[in-house]
């Protein structure tokens, strides 16, 4: 077996969690901005004292707070994407329930939730999950229609978070497609690292039965005997074989693949 | 003129000695399956003109020993042989890198009746510059 070095191994190993990672460092970091706006907006709530916001305002700290804490939790892949559409479904039905519990809005509440249903739609947009995607905007959908806004006012923020999500798809892709050429740039390193390895022992197995084929050849036993002969000329006929195959064709190929990356 | 050959394989060993034999190539071979074997005789002063070495070996690799090598006796000429297709591929596989005193003539294994012929060649230069 050609042996690969443990950080190689470590590097096939990581293959899955790479991506898995990446993502979630992601995520964190969103939900701590998302804090960090929240905690902006209930000081400026606070400060001009309207009640209204303050409320929606602790309603979205409370969510977002518990979607970091799970964030930080989560293990796997699956539980991450369910949970991310969860969160981004729960974000957009506390802003539905407070626009039609309370059945008014107050100008900074109207800015806010513009602010936040655009920072919703940032969420993990890219995956291209037909299934997820189309559950989260039925669900936006259904929560604009709701609210106590102008039709002309609901169609233009519609407008508005479409525009968003796709320039932030087509932001996220190419960071997500960078990282993904990065790796298989590693994969390839390694993978061919592996071939070399295999190659290494094969030139040198050829090799020592190169040696035992001249040896029985000098042998006086075989000298004379025909049969014997053929077999050996075989051998070194295989022989001939793989070094044209292994020496010359796989390493022009290879040469040529070089070059290409 | 003196030529050391080094390989963890003693079978690739026998395999030059036996291609020495038959070829009565006009210098002597002697053959060693330890780069520590070499550097040993060198240090007490049985210098060869040339070293051939293989590149991957358990204790210490062809790399490391050309330049101990050069370090005992910048004169000696070191080539390698190796069954990785190019210095580049060797030097990628054995994590490693290598300085401009490293890059050296390579002879890539299988090895064959011509691996005498690269022998003869790396001596005959070595001459030539010698002689100027």
């Amino acid at each position: 077996m050609a042996t690969l070095s443990e950080k190689d191994l470590l590097l096939l190993a990581s293959k899955n969690d790479n991506t898995f990672h990446e993502l979630k460092k992601s995520a964190v970091q969103k939900f701590t901005f998302s804090i960090v706006t929240v905690l902006l907006y209930i000081g400026v709530a606070y400060y001009f004292e309207l009640v209204l916001d303050l409320r929606i305002a602790l309603t979205f700290l409370v969510i977002a707070v518990l979607s970091l804490l799970i964030v930080l939790a989560i293990k796997t892949m699956v539980l991450f994407d369910w949970y991310i559409l969860v969160m981004k479904m729960a974000f957009i039905g506390s802003i539905g329930y407070h626009c039609y519990f309370f059945g008014q809005e107050t100008p900074l509440q109207e800015v806010i939730l513009f602010a936040v249903l655009t920072a919703v739609y940032l969420f993990d947009f890219h995956q291209r999950d037909v299934l997820k995607t189309s559950i989260f905007l039925l669900f936006s959908i259904l929560v604009l229609a709701s609210l106590t806004i102008d039709l002309p006012v609901k169609i233009l923020i519609g407008i508005a978070l479409i525009f968003v999500a796709l320039l932030v798809d087509n932001n996220l892709s190419t960071k997500e497609e960078n990282i993904l050429l990065k790796q298989q740039s590693n994969y390839y390193k390694v993978f061919m690292k592996h071939g070399n390895l295999v190659e290494h022992k094969v030139i040198n197995s050829v090799t020592k039965i190169m040696y035992h084929t001249m040896s029985v050849q000098d042998s006086e036993l075989i000298k004379g005997d025909e049969e014997s002969q053929k077999h050996l000329d075989a051998i070194q006929g295989e022989i001939s074989f793989i070094e044209k195959v292994i020496l010359k064709t796989d390493r022009e190929d290879i040469e040529q693949f070089d070059d290409l990356l | 003129m003196r030529v050391y050959c080094v390989d963890d394989e003693i079978i690739i060993l026998r395999l030059i000695k036996l291609l020495v034999k038959k070829e009565d190539p006009g210098f002597k071979v002697s053959c060693f399956n330890t780069a520590e074997q070499v550097l040993k005789l060198i240090e007490n002063g049985a210098t060869p003109d040339l070293i051939v070495t293989d590149i991957k070996m358990p204790e210490m690799n062809g790399f490391e020993l050309a330049n101990r090598v050069f370090e005992l006796d910048p004169t000696i000429k070191v080539a390698y042989c190796s069954a990785f297709s190019s210095l580049k591929t060797a030097i990628e596989s054995e994590d490693t890198e290598v300085n401009d005193r490293q890059v050296l003539p390579f002879y890539v294994k299988p090895i064959r009746k011509d691996f005498l012929s690269f022998i003869d060649k790396l001596l005959r230069e070595d001459a030539v510059l010698k002689k100027n």
